[in-house]
């Protein structure tokens, strides 16, 4: 009921997004023949090519087009500028992106967990102090001036880093561990410096958002009922403050999961990494429908299966939710 | 074999058996606010023996669950300023610090709470809740706990307890859940429990179910226990002493039988007066007594209590009267308390009224109307 529920608002997201798209490009001036063309073609090859693409047809009939190739033949649809299926471009660069947003939301949720108990452990404290300064700075300053300094820093002042990242290589069938660890300690090694620019920002949230959660927790019954136990702070801190502190947390860490999939394209664009981003860009520069079509769909549904996760996430975090969803 | 942790802290603890097992002296708990000091807790002594009762009586904002805290140590460090002496087991606990209670939180006194719907974690196995303190003081292994709770919570009353251990606090009713914590409490076998409130959250049906549950593990244990509310109803037959407190301060204490027979002090006579009888015919206004408790940052001069006072005179708004002993072990505080000569005076002189209370228009509820000090709205959590 609960699944066939999300499922159902997945396709009625999908659909109305992906119309919106539609929409929206063919509102923009020209079309992805103007592009290919540039100004080498007569207007009877423009019109033959704009008739081959169905480009001539009302946006309807267009849309209609795309989604019975969609939903009968199971097939994105190629690019109207090169001919590359949409589906061999998502395959080469959704894996980069989704590296790149997962390694960043392991280190901001790692630092900011770690940042905000110590920070509600003692509020006002020096800790608190400190983190609530640092992640007024983290929030204020842009990630792409964060990404400029760190270039100049670890690239070039100190090259400890390489200052682009295009060589990332996300390879999911290894013939052995050793090279699949390897690649992945490669992979990781070349995105560390945009994994933490795009970190930045979220860890600071995290930090200050958990950090409030935790102190208004800390004031609950149960807390002085732990104390009242001779608990040790740690102990309390760990099994009985921290889980019910969470739910926010996790909220706004899904929603944030969700937005960077297509949402990274500054710092793609800075590191030179050829991900989801960027494609997005592109097709839209390029007046190519079908391309973009395609990774619109993948990042809304990328966003709706994360929310979903969350959804099911809270479940595990709350049993009250648990039981809830039971008896429903 | 249960003293096992908290010997390290209390070596001179067997050493002392003959003295009391509490002995508060002067006690006062003042919390540092931005509106100034509040005097919460005002120079209060008691003395508890071992597996005896003493029940702390006023309205909301008399300062007695902030007692009940304040003897345990449990309150926040910063901002609160605690004075005078509290000697458990002949050992002064007052200058102890968190580190230091640690040993003695849970093994040797513990704590029931008000509210069975706040002070159980809702996302922690009852089993986990129950089991974490005799792991830690009692240094049992998982299965000695898992099996040690369940006879814990079969002892208070609770059926089928195996499977209640896996089960989480939501899944159960209030009776229940206050049943559950009373288990929590008594794991480690404390030798001081105290009840803040145990069953004003409660259904009425079940008040008295939990009443008598602490009571029979009381007997049982040869606990003591501190058993605070706003009910004389709830304390009549259940402790040996009560306590009235008021603003802060005692204001009469006696041994119950004594204090039911022989009110001294008015305000004990009006909370009497305002606790509905059986044999009013129905829709009977309730008594109530007017106005609200006093400012605990600007205490009024003279008696505490005078302002609501039907029988205060001049010397009441001038002078505080002192804490004095009628008969022995029965103190109060009013120069002119109940069944005094000058008392009856008044009293012609008002009318004969039966009691204060129908003099004056009710302005607020006893209970609950006025929250003058609620540590638990207290913005600190420095010391978990």
């Amino acid at each position: 009921m609960f699944v066939a529920k999300k499922v159902l608002q997945l396709v009625f997201v999908l659909l109305v997004v992906s119309f919106l798209t539609f929409l929206m490009l063919d509102q923009l001036e020209g079309d992805v023949v103007d592009v290919r063309c540039g100004l080498g073609c007569s207007n009877e090859q423009r019109e033959a090519l704009r008739s081959e693409f169905g480009l001539d047809d009302p946006i309807p009939v267009q849309y209609g087009r795309w989604l019975k190739e969609l939903v009968v033949d199971r097939n994105l649809g190629v690019s109207g500028l090169n001919g590359v299926p949409v589906s061999e471009s998502l395959a080469d660069k959704l894996p980069v992106t989704l590296f790149l947003v997962v390694y960043s939301q392991a280190i901001a949720l790692t630092v900011g967990l770690l940042l905000g108990m110590s920070s509600a452990r003692k509020p006002g404290g020096l800790i608190d102090r400190a983190s609530s300064a640092i992640a007024g700075m983290a929030i204020s300053v842009p990630n792409y001036v964060v990404a400029f300094v760190l270039i100049l820093l670890f690239a070039v002042t100190v090259p400890i880093f390489s200052v682009t990242a295009q060589d990332v290589n996300i390879e999911w069938l290894m013939p052995d561990v050793p090279a699949q660890l390897s690649n992945l300690g490669n992979n990781l090694y070349l995105l560390l410096l945009p994994a933490i620019c795009l970190a930045l920002a979220e860890l600071a949230i995290y930090a200050r958002l958990l950090r409030n959660d935790m102190v208004a927790t800390l004031q609950e019954d149960y807390v002085t009922m732990a104390r009242a136990k001779g608990l040790p702070p740690k102990q309390i801190m760990r099994r009985h403050a921290f889980r019910p502190s969470t739910f926010s947390l996790a909220t706004v860490a899904g929603i944030n999961m969700g937005r960077l999939i297509g949402g990274t394209i500054i710092i793609e664009a800075i590191f030179a990494i050829n991900g989801m981003g960027l494609y997005v860009v592109q097709s839209i520069n390029q007046r190519d429908a079908i391309p973009l079509q395609g990774a619109v769909l993948v990042i809304a549904t990328a966003y709706v299966l994360i929310n979903f996760l969350v959804d099911l996430l809270y479940a595990f975090l709350d049993p009250r939710i648990r039981h809830a969803r039971a008896a429903a | 074999m249960r003293r096992g942790a908290a010997t390290k802290t209390l070596p001179s603890a067997e050493g002392n058996q003959g003295g009391p097992l509490l002995e508060v002296a002067d006690l006062r708990t003042q919390f540092r606010t931005p509106r100034g000091l509040v005097r919460a807790v005002d120079g209060v002594s008691l003395t508890l023996e071992r597996g005896r009762t003493i029940g702390i009586v006023g309205e909301s904002g008399s300062g007695k669950t902030v007692l009940s805290r304040s003897i345990m140590g449990l309150l926040p460090r910063s901002n609160t300023i605690r004075t005078g002496s509290i000697r458990y087991e002949g050992r002064e606990i007052i200058d102890f610090g968190p580190d230091e209670m640690r040993p003695l939180w849970g093994a040797e006194m513990a704590m029931v709470f008000q509210d069975p719907m706040t002070s159980l974690n809702p996302v922690v196995r009852i089993g986990r809740q129950i089991t974490e303190s005799l792991r830690l003081h009692l240094n049992m292994s998982k299965s000695q706990a898992e099996e040690t709770g369940i006879a814990l919570l079969s002892s208070v009353g609770i059926p089928e307890p195996a499977q209640r251990m896996r089960e989480y606090p939501h899944q159960l009713s209030g009776g229940m859940r206050q049943r559950i914590t009373i288990a929590i409490a008594l794991a480690c076998g404390p030798r001081l429990l105290m009840a803040d409130e145990p069953t004003t959250a409660l259904d009425v049906t079940v008040q008295a179910q939990i009443l008598d549950l602490l009571n029979e593990q009381q007997a049982e244990r040869h606990m003591a226990m501190v058993l605070v509310t706003h009910d004389l109803g709830v304390v009549a037959g259940r402790t040996d002493e009560i306590a009235v407190m008021y603003g802060g301060k005692v204001v009469e204490q006696a041994p119950t039988a004594d204090l039911f027979a022989n009110v001294r002090m008015p305000y004990t006579e009006a909370l009497l007066g305002s606790i509905p009888k059986i044999d009013q015919p129905s829709h009977t206004r309730l008594l109530a007594i007017g106005g609200r408790p006093p400012d605990l940052v600007n205490p009024p001069t003279g008696c505490n209590f005078a302002p609501r006072c039907s029988y205060a005179q001049d010397r009441c708004y001038a002078e505080e009267p002192p804490l004095v002993e009628d008969t022995p072990g029965h103190l109060y505080r009013c120069w002119f308390p109940v069944g005094s000569e000058e008392n009856l005076e008044i009293r012609s002189r008002l009318g004969s009224a039966p009691s204060p209370s129908t003099l004056e228009q009710p302005e607020g509820v006893l209970d609950d109307a006025e929250v003058t000090v609620d540590p638990s709205a207290w913005h600190e959590t420095g010391d978990v």
